[in-house]
């Protein structure tokens, strides 16, 4: 065997199994004991006050409506449920929708942000997606970072008059990679590169993620917009039934 | 009882296991305690001792079938590979390293000290999944929750997590039949087709649960319920038997304390 | 005389202004009667139920228990005397495991811990359903959800007990359950009232069997008169219970002694041979 084969078979061989664990690849969650102390302490500190400004908009919309409580935690587990169902592929690999975006385009970013800290509790304690003690870190990145831009883009292209069906893959595909930038950045800060630093670490951290990050934003921009256009068609009473949900932001 | 969802097998196991009846607040404070210990240690002993001492109460006494507990175990392990390998390799001019090579216009190389960072990782990563493990996989979700209100979560979250646990599984039920009832209609035939029928389900379920939420209000409230959930808690007793494994665990930690010191 | 729980006059309710789900109802329920209320889906029989505990608020007319009025404050009492057992247990159930749900009435009535214990237990335990107490729903077959379902009525220990189609979607080893459950409670000196589709079972249960049609009760009268009403079943759109079909084919062909009362269980109409 020639020293080429040798390495082509060593490049497969890492590709093979990098491929036969990534089925099971959900969206980016930290895992337990990835970060340092400070870090898990410093990002749960920084999702304080929009986790309070969501816990307030909550509250307030309970006083108005005490049954809107079930309301929200069917929203919950709809968005722990569709973040757990395998995209459909022809590889037979299964990847996650981060349900990010569809929550924020539905429910608001208020109420994501609190409904997405229970969703990510419960993946870690019911799935051992993340974890406790990068809860912090995974809240900031996938339930306030993510679904804020989501949010933002989806309300800018409203008033700019943008396609809605654009707007929405949009809001989708770039909360997705945003989320993912995020994290990369929230792993390369506490693991920074020997030459570099935190900036080519984070490099690297997008480099690695990259092939199942990318191909799964862009899925599940299209698979939002298709979820909304659907819902647009028969469920126009349950659209209004939310409207609650988003109103006062 | 039946393992009918598959994919959150771990409340399957945290009502069968052997740990079940230790009770919860200690159980709680043990492994969050191991689990700190693990990550302000940052030690490849202490890493390696947890994973080992919990693999023991787990396996031996939760009584969690052996290559189950390693299935679990594997979950994360994408993350961790993935992972691990960004923080072994390195770029740049390469100054003493253990192996590298030529990458476009840089080089890719792996330092000792990388090497052992990654590992380091790797390990603690699996010792704090060991130390979690030991209340997620014997802690129903409403005990869990009661250790919650006693932090004094606000009343509010904490009935938002009770219904929520409830209604994830009846919702993946609910998708669990359609998904039976599109691919008997051949839904899935395509990957074209299935992305429509897999939209289409997501769309579906959404009406589902919203049509659920306002039935289930109602039955709530028919009995007796006015706003402010109070949901049963059983009391478990701490034992002796209980608190021996958390002075062994200690004692482990001190031991490996005073070695990695004097060497 | 039996005496009177529940005096309901001139109800109405509607879920929006277009139509009236509910119109104009006007029943008065007895102590420890068995009653049938049939009407196909949609006549607003699970409306009336929802009245009756208080869920929804008439808005016209008015309920009376026990000779009281029902007002805005005293809903949450009523509910301790009246309960409901939705027809889909999933609708019902909301704990982590079945102690907790069962415990969810009775604690929501305020009572002290061992109280809630005690009748939790107990229900747990009329319900057979020991070997489940730690198991979460999730876990459960439909049978075994029906049961927690009803245990959880039987813990806050309602006086009236109002079963949602309770024979639906169940196989015939918890319908027979079911029907023990019902005779069970009847003997301890509950008010039963359930809604069906099940009309040869509604003949054979039933003392009085009330019909809705279009949020009208157009039918309140024993089951032999009502399924005897051959206009009333058609409009309702209902079928004639077998058992009473082969009676009168029995009857007219003089095979059977002519009494006033009819029979309803097999046993009855043996001494009739």
């Amino acid at each position: 065997m020639s020293k080429k084969q040798k390495k082509l078979i060593a490049v497969l061989a890492v590709l093979s199994v990098i491929f036969s664990i990534t089925p099971n690849a959900y969206a980016m969650h930290i895992m337990e004991g990835y970060l340092p102390p400070k870090y898990c302490i410093a990002w749960g500190i920084l999702c304080i006050p929009f986790l309070v400004a969501g816990f307030l908009s909550i509250k307030k919309k309970l006083q108005d409506n005490r049954k809107n409580i079930t309301l929200l935690a069917m929203a919950g587990a709809f968005i722990f449920v569709i973040s757990s169902l395998k995209i459909p592929s022809v590889t037979g690999s299964c990847s996650h929708m981060t349900g990010t975006g569809l929550g924020a385009i539905l429910f608001g970013f208020s109420t994501v942000s609190i409904l997405g800290i229970i969703v990510l509790l419960f993946q870690a304690i019911l799935l051992a997606h993340g974890g406790l003690t990068t809860l912090g870190a995974n809240t900031f990145s996938m339930a306030i970072a993510g679904p804020l831009l989501s949010y933002g883009i989806y309300k800018l292209c409203k008033k700019l008059k943008v396609n809605r069906m654009v707007s929405i893959f949009l809001a989708a595909f770039l909360g997705d990679i945003f989320t993912y930038s995020v994290t990369s950045f929230q792993l390369a800060l506490s693991y920074p590169s020997t030459e570099g630093g935190v900036m080519a670490s984070v490099g690297k951290f997008l480099g690695v993620f990259a092939p199942t990050q990318l191909p799964l934003a862009v899925l599940e921009g299209i698979l939002t917009v298709l979820i909304i256009m659907a819902l647009e068609n028969y469920a126009q009473p349950e659209l209004k039934a939310i409207n609650f949900i988003k109103e006062g932001e | 009882m039946k393992k009918t969802h598959s994919h959150v097998s771990i409340d399957y196991y945290a009502y069968i296991s052997g740990l079940g009846n230790w009770n919860t607040v200690y159980k709680v404070i043990f492994s969050l305690g191991a689990l700190i210990t693990v990550i302000a240690a940052n030690s490849v002993f202490i890493s390696a001792a947890t994973i080992i001492f919990m693999l023991y109460l787990n396996v031996v006494i939760g009584k969690i079938h052996g290559m189950d507990y390693l299935r679990l175990l594997w979950v994360p392990a994408a993350f961790i590979l993935l992972g691990g390998i960004a923080i072994m390799i390195q770029f740049g001019s390469g100054a003493g390293s253990l192996f590298s090579i030529r990458f476009f216009w840089t080089r890719l190389y792996i330092t000792t000290d990388n090497l052992r960072l990654s590992l380091n990782t790797a390990l603690k990563a699996f010792a704090a999944i060991s130390a979690f493990y030991m209340v997620t996989l014997s802690t129903p979700m409403g005990e869990i929750i009661s250790v919650f209100r006693k932090v004094r979560v606000p009343g509010l979250i904490l009935e938002l997590m009770h219904l929520i646990y409830r209604y994830i599984f009846i919702l993946s039920d609910t998708n669990r039949a359609q998904k039976e009832a599109a691919k008997s209609r051949n839904g899935y035939c395509d990957l074209k087709t299935s992305f429509r029928t897999f939209s289409g389900e997501i769309a579906n379920l959404f009406v589902m649960s919203m049509k659920k939420a306002d039935m289930y209000y109602d039955a709530m409230e028919a009995r007796g319920y006015e706003g402010d959930c109070d949901f049963w808690e059983e009391k478990k007793a701490l034992t002796g038997g209980q608190l021996v494994y958390g002075f062994l665990y200690g004692a482990l930690l001190i031991l490996i304390f005073f070695i990695e010191r004097r060497s | 005389m039996k005496e009177k729980i529940l005096e309901v006059s001139g109800l109405t309710f509607a879920y929006d202004k277009s139509r009236n789900a509910l119109e104009d109802i006007n029943v008065t329920i007895y102590q420890n009667e068995k009653i049938a209320v049939l009407g196909a889906n949609g006549a607003g029989k699970s409306t009336f139920f929802l009245n009756l505990n208080g869920v929804r608020e008439p808005m016209q007319g008015e309920i009376r228990y026990r000779g009281e009025v029902i007002g805005k404050k005293d809903k949450v009492k009523l509910r301790r005397h009246v309960g409901i057992i939705f027809q889909d247990p999933d609708s019902q159930i909301i704990a982590s495991t079945v102690k907790a749900e069962v415990a969810f009435g009775p604690m929501n009535m305020k009572l002290d811990r061992d109280e809630v214990e005690k009748r939790t237990m107990a229900a747990i335990k009329e319900m057979n359903l020991e070997s489940y107490t730690m198991r979460p729903p999730h876990y459960l077959s439909g049978g075994e959800k029906k049961r927690v379902s009803i245990a959880d009525i039987l813990a806050m220990d309602c006086e009236v007990m109002i079963f949602d189609e309770p024979t639906a979607s169940l196989d015939p080893v918890n319908a027979q359950m079911l029907e023990d459950v019902l005779n069970r409670m009847e003997e301890e000196g509950r008010t039963i009232l359930l809604s069906t589709h099940d009309v040869d079972f509604a003949y054979r249960f039933a003392e009085r069997v009330l019909v809705f049609f279009d949020g009208k009760l157009i039918g309140d009268d024993t089951p032999q008169k009502i399924f005897q009403n051959e206009e009333l079943l058609k409009l309702a759109n209902l079928k004639k219970p077998v058992f009473l079909e082969l009676y009168e084919l029995l009857r007219e062909k003089g095979k059977v002694k002519e009494t006033s009362a009819y029979p309803r269980q097999l046993a009855e109409l043996d001494l009739l041979l």
